[in-house]
């Protein structure tokens, strides 16, 4: 053998000793040669140099002292050297191994390919099939088949061993109880959940192990519904559920098995539920179905009704997950957030029977279905008790059906017609059958909103329905629905609305709805007032008179429009179930309430007192049972008429016009006449006694006058009674007053009254002719002196309220004017009450009339003209007398006939004489002397002289009185009197008439009113005989 | 002292190397009393610089011995010494090692073998046709 290599030697990290000796020695040389150089310096002290100098030589000392060492060592170093070749080469070797090693392996690796076949076209067809190639066997031998024989006894020997065993098992499983043992096995089966078979390795009665041989589910999926049917597992699940089966057995027995199996079927149920559910909710249910499948906790969660919009933590779910109790499938309900409990639905109830032909199991629809029939049961109930707890006597407007299966809450909108809602089962929204668009409208307000507000938005749907129903019945009986009424809550509440059905009276103004209509013809501001609620089915009426200010709206005056029996039988129904006939009679009544409003109002603001009462008012009855206004009333109104409901008025007479000769109340009836759109007024009153006079044109004791076309009164003298009617055509009288023709007719009634009891109850006058306007009356002697007093129209020119004619031969027309300020002025006086309407009264001056007449009144008037009827008449002589002279003295002058000579002087006539009237109460006869004067101086001159005589009319009292007053007679100058007024007034020449003598005053005299006509006469005659005669 | 130990041949260049050290390190105890009691007269100065000479003398001796180059001083002697420990531990210490290492590679070459022989009778168990081969690679490295 060759000698092996040298081993390769190693240089590196290997230094020469030589070098580190010469190294280090040079650089001790180095040192010391620089110590040397810097001893030189002075800069340090000889103690520091020393001391540099000495470490410096320990420090090169010691180092050397470490190369002696070296030196010392450096013996061995070739041997070290030699031992280092020989390390390094043999971690050369180490790595080569290492190497080999590796290279094996890989070579291991590379040949795995010369495993495989060769390609051939078998085998890649068999790959192009089936996906893998059957490698062909590995040499195994064939098995010699058993023998029948054989199995049969083995079979036996186990069934003997293992009914052995489970005879000998102490406890087992309830639902293992029931077991067969065969073919050489233990066949377990667990009703609805699965079959097992266990076996054991051999026929060891002790100790062998249990092992599961087959398992099956005993349901399966058809359908969309489990069905009892036996579902083998895939090889790859059966291999598993073997093991850990069989892990199970070996650890806990039976029990362990039992629990394992139970469990994996339930969970394959539920899984199978989970599919159930995929199925729904591509199908019927696809929306308004969820569910969360958890198969590591073993649960499914259905969320019905999932469209239906509810705050997360109300969601309404079904849970189906293992009962931990009885570790069985079951269902827990959670309604709207809340777990229910006491449903009553059991989860067997779908879990099939035995009896079943199609071994239906579990039929989650049903379930479902029948969970949201009841939820909408319950949703019904509490819609249902929510209306209850709101208003009082519910039952009336709602009801529950639940007629067909299906629950719904049914309104009673009216008599005939019906609401009915009810949820959808699939989707949990509430509908309404036959819906309208309201309903519509009003159902996905409800579905979109909490169900809390769900009985509330119903009631308002009621009323809205309501609503629109009067509404439309309303318009189709020609109301017309104003919208723009709007009653602020103040208004509202002065309509007394009575809300004592709804138990939360906050809830008010939401379910109650004021509406507001008017007919064409109507006035503005008249309206009928609907007031409908959803929570009762009483409907209220009014008629009211609204007005806006500032868009303020508010009443005026409202009165309630009660339908009952015993109010307007006609609109008995109205109440509750109106229809179209009790809306139209609505519009006749409404009218009449509003016109009797603005009757009653406008008697008011004349002063009236007045109380209304209803023609069907029992005091009503009464009244006119016992007066005999009972025979005026006309056709068709009598009290007790169920019909009528026309208003009567009381009105006190003492507050309106103070009728005198009338005792007791006025009545005015007014009745609707609702074809001809009129209404008519009447007014009774009762009369204390007879005028004193016929009426013109009065056929017997009946007096009829009509005073237009619309107005009229009958006076009747025999039975007392009067009676004005008055016909208004209410369309045409909207602005102007209803009652004004009836007062005008009253008025005068009133002022033809008072008149009458002023004359009649004078003996010294006669009542000639009486009318309604005029009353005509004689005070003197004859008719000639006479006088009518004519009421006036409102509208004479003067604003007089009261004329007079008188006929022309009548002595007082000389004072006519005076007369005319004389009535005015006595008009003023109280006791003639004055009507309102006439209130202007005569502006005229009283200056000459100084309180003679006042309180007198018409009274004073009357008693002037009796007072001052003689001096008219001998005024009247003595003017006629003037005339007759000028006649005389015109024909002389023209005709120069002689034989009835006036005096004259040249011409002129000796006397000429002239009444003037002052005033009323002062008069004064002139009497112009022309003769020749007497005078010396102015003799043969002729002169005219006046003597004047002054009638004034004198009141002893206050006033005039026929007893009281007198007239005095004077003269301002007596000089040329004739002797008879100057003894007149001397009272030496006595004057008597009738028995009344002149009292002489000295510059005048009185005398009383009967004498003033003989005594002005001779007085007269006097003075023409003494100035008017040729004496 | 260091030189304690009497050096065994100062015939050989190592030896004579080691005694140079002897002597120097005994001259530098020499010149650093001198140092220390240095007292400046002219004969102080003289003697050290007399020793001073000779210090640098025998370094110059020193780093002229080139007969020193075949003793190789491993690296990791050199540390041991300036850590002043001692060398002959690490002496001791790697001839364990190269020892052990030595062993261990014995110990592979002979699994080896038997897996030559192993691997090879499989082989021509398998692949008659290579039983020569098989036979060339035994022989060759057994």
């Amino acid at each position: 053998m060759d000698n092996p290599p040298e081993l390769p030697h190693v240089e590196v990290n290997v230094t020469p000793l030589s070098d580190i000796l010469a190294r280090y020695s040079q650089h001790s040389f180095q040192e010391l040669q620089t110590l040397i150089h810097t001893l030189q310096s002075k800069a340090k002290n000889d103690n520091a140099k020393k001391k540099a100098f000495l470490d410096l030589l320990v420090g090169i000392r010691q180092n050397f002292v470490r190369l002696y060492v070296l030196c010392k060592w450096a013996r061995a170093s070739k041997d070290i050297g030699k031992l280092i070749d020989v390390f390094v080469w043999l971690r050369g070797q180490n790595q080569k191994y290492a190497d080999s090693i590796f290279e094996l392996s890989t070579i291991k690796s590379s040949l795995m390919s010369a495993k495989l076949p060769d390609p051939d076209l078998t085998t890649a067809i068999e790959v192009l099939m089936t996906g893998r190639p059957q490698l062909p066997t590995h040499g195994l031998l064939s098995k010699k088949p058993l023998s029948p024989y054989l199995i049969l006894k083995t079979l036996r020997n186990l069934n003997v061993s293992l009914s052995t065993r489970m005879a000998l098992e102490d406890d087992l499983p309830p639902a293992f109880q029931n077991y067969k043992v065969e073919d050489g096995r233990v066949v377990f089966h667990v009703h609805k959940s699965f079959q097992a078979s266990i076996a054991i390795a051999d026929d060891s009665v002790d100790d062998s192990p249990f092992f599961l041989v087959d398992f099956e589910f005993s349901f399966a999926l058809k359908d969309g519904s489990l069905i009892q049917a036996s579902t083998p597992l895939p090889a790859v699940t059966h291999s598993k559920i073997e093991k850990l089966a069989n892990a199970a057995l070996a650890k806990e027995g039976l029990f362990g098995l039992y629990d394992l199996l139970h469990r994996f079927a339930t969970t394959f149920k539920l899984y199978l539920l989970h599919r159930q559910l995929v199925a729904m909710r591509i199908g019927l249910w696809k929306g308004n179905l969820s569910h969360t499948y958890n198969a590591e906790k073993c649960f499914v969660v259905i969320k019905y009704w999932a469209k239906k919009p509810s705050s997360s933590k109300q969601k309404s779910t079904i849970e189906i997950g293992i009962n931990k109790q009885t570790n069985d499938l079951s269902f827990r309900w959670v309604k709207d957030g809340k777990l229910i409990t006491d449903h009553g639905i059991s989860f067997d109830e779908f879990d099939g029977d035995e009896d079943n032909d199609d071994g239906e199991m579990i039929n989650l629809e049903r379930l479902i279905r029948r969970i949201t029939k009841r939820h909408s049961e319950l949703n019904i109930q509490q819609i249902y008790d929510d209306i209850a707890d709101r208003i009082e006597d519910a039952e009336k407007l709602v009801s529950i059906n639940r007629e067909g299966g299906n629950c719904s809450i049914v309104f009673n909108l009216n008599a005939t017609k019906t609401a009915t809602y009810s949820l959808d089962a699939l989707s949990g929204k509430g509908y309404f059958h036959d819906p309208t668009p309201l309903m519509t409208d009003t159902a996905n307000s409800i579905n979109s909103g909490e169900f809390s507000e769900s009985s509330l938005k119903l009631l308002k749907f009621r009323l809205e329905s309501q609503i629109q129903e009067l509404g439309s019945m309303l318009s189709a009986t020609g109301w017309i629905n104003v919208d723009v009424v709007k009653l602020p809550s103040a208004e509202v509440s002065k309509l007394n609305i009575s809300y004592a059905e709804l138990k939360e009276p906050h809830l008010f103004s939401q379910l109650y709805s004021i509406r507001f209509f008017r007919r064409r013809e109507w006035t503005a501001g008249w309206f009928l007032c609907v007031g409908i609620s959803g929570f009762s089915r009483q409907v209220n009426w009014w008629c009211a008179r609204i007005k806006s200010n500032l868009g303020q709206w508010s009443i005026n005056w409202t009165e309630s429009i009660k339908c009952g029996q015993n109010q307007h039988a006609s609109l008995y129904r109205l109440e509750q179930d109106y229809d179209y006939s009790s809306l139209v009679e609505l519009s006749r009544i409404s009218a009449a309430k509003l016109l009797c409003h603005l009757i009653e109002e406008e008697l008011i603001d004349k002063g009236a007192k007045i109380v209304t009462l209803d023609f069907r008012h029992p005091n009503v009855d009464k009244f006119f049972n016992n007066s005999k206004l009972k025979s005026y009333l006309p056709e068709g109104l009598q009290p007790k008429n169920e019909d009528d409901n026309s208003p009567v008025m009381f009105i006190d007479n003492n507050t309106l016009s103070q009728v005198p000769n009338c005792w007791g109340d006025l009545v005015l009836l007014v009745k609707m006449s609702s074809e001809t759109r009129t209404m008519e007024m009447i007014l009774l009153g009762e009369l204390k006694q007879r005028f004193y006079a016929p009426f013109s044109g009065a056929s017997g004791d009946v007096f009829k006058q009509d005073f237009s076309e619309n107005t009229s009164i009958e006076v009747n003298q025999k039975e007392l009674v009067f009676s004005i009617k008055s016909k208004v055509c209410v369309e045409n009288n909207r602005s102007l007053s209803l009652t004004a023709d009836l007062l005008t007719v009253l008025n005068k009634l009133t002022a033809l009254i008072t008149l009458l009891k002023l004359v009649g109850n004078d003996q010294t006058i006669k009542l000639l002719d009486i009318s309604l306007s005029e009353v005509t009356f004689q005070y003197g002697k004859d008719a000639s002196e006479s006088i009518s007093l004519i009421l006036a129209n409102k509208n004479a020119e003067d604003g007089s309220r009261m004329l007079f004619d008188m006929p022309n031969s009548n002595p007082h027309q000389f004072a006519r004017d005076y007369l005319r300020i004389l009535l005015a002025e006595s008009l003023k006086v109280p006791q003639f009450v004055v009507p309102r309407v006439y209130g202007s009264s005569s502006a005229m001056s009283m200056a000459n009339m100084p309180g003679i007449i006042s309180p007198g009144g018409l009274n004073g008037f009357i008693t002037y003209l009796k007072l001052t009827l003689p001096l008219s008449r001998a005024i009247q002589e003595i003017t006629s007398k003037k005339a007759e002279f000028l006649k005389l003295f015109a024909k002389k002058a023209s005709l120069t006939d002689d034989s009835t000579p006036p005096i004259t002087i040249n011409g002129i006539p000796c006397l000429m004489h002239d009444v003037f009237c002052y005033g009323s109460s002062r008069f004064r006869l002139e009497y112009i002397i022309t003769r020749k004067s007497e005078d010396q101086k102015k003799s043969g001159k002729i002169e005219r002289v006046k003597v004047a005589v002054d009638v004034d009319l004198r009141n002893r009292g206050s006033f005039l009185d026929a007893n009281k007053s007198l007239f005095y007679v004077s003269s301002p100058d007596t000089t040329h009197a004739p002797t008879f007024l100057k003894e007149l007034f001397a009272g030496t020449e006595k004057f008597e008439h009738d028995g009344k003598s002149v009292v002489a005053l000295q510059k005048g005299a009185a005398v009383a009113y009967q004498s003033i006509h003989p005594l002005l006469l001779k007085i007269h005659d006097a003075f023409y005989e003494k100035y008017g005669t040729d004496s | 002292m260091t030189t304690d130990t009497p050096i065994e041949d100062k015939t050989t260049s190592l030896g004579r190397a080691q005694d140079e050290l002897a002597n120097l390190i005994e001259t530098l105890i020499h010149l650093g009393v001198q140092v220390h009691d240095f007292t400046g007269t002219n004969e102080a100065k003289a003697g050290l610089a007399n020793n001073i000479n000779k210090v640098i003398g025998q370094l110059q001796e020193i780093s002229t011995s080139h007969d020193l180059k075949e003793y190789s001083i491993p690296m990791e002697v050199l540390n041991y010494v300036e850590d002043g420990r001692n060398p002959d531990v690490y002496t001791r210490e790697f001839v364990e090692v190269v020892r052990k290492v030595n062993q261990f590679l014995n110990g592979k070459a002979v699994g080896f073998g038997r897996f030559r022989d192993v691997l090879g009778d499989k082989i021509i168990q398998e692949f008659p046709e290579l039983t020569d081969s098989v036979h060339d690679i035994k022989t060759r490295t057994s």
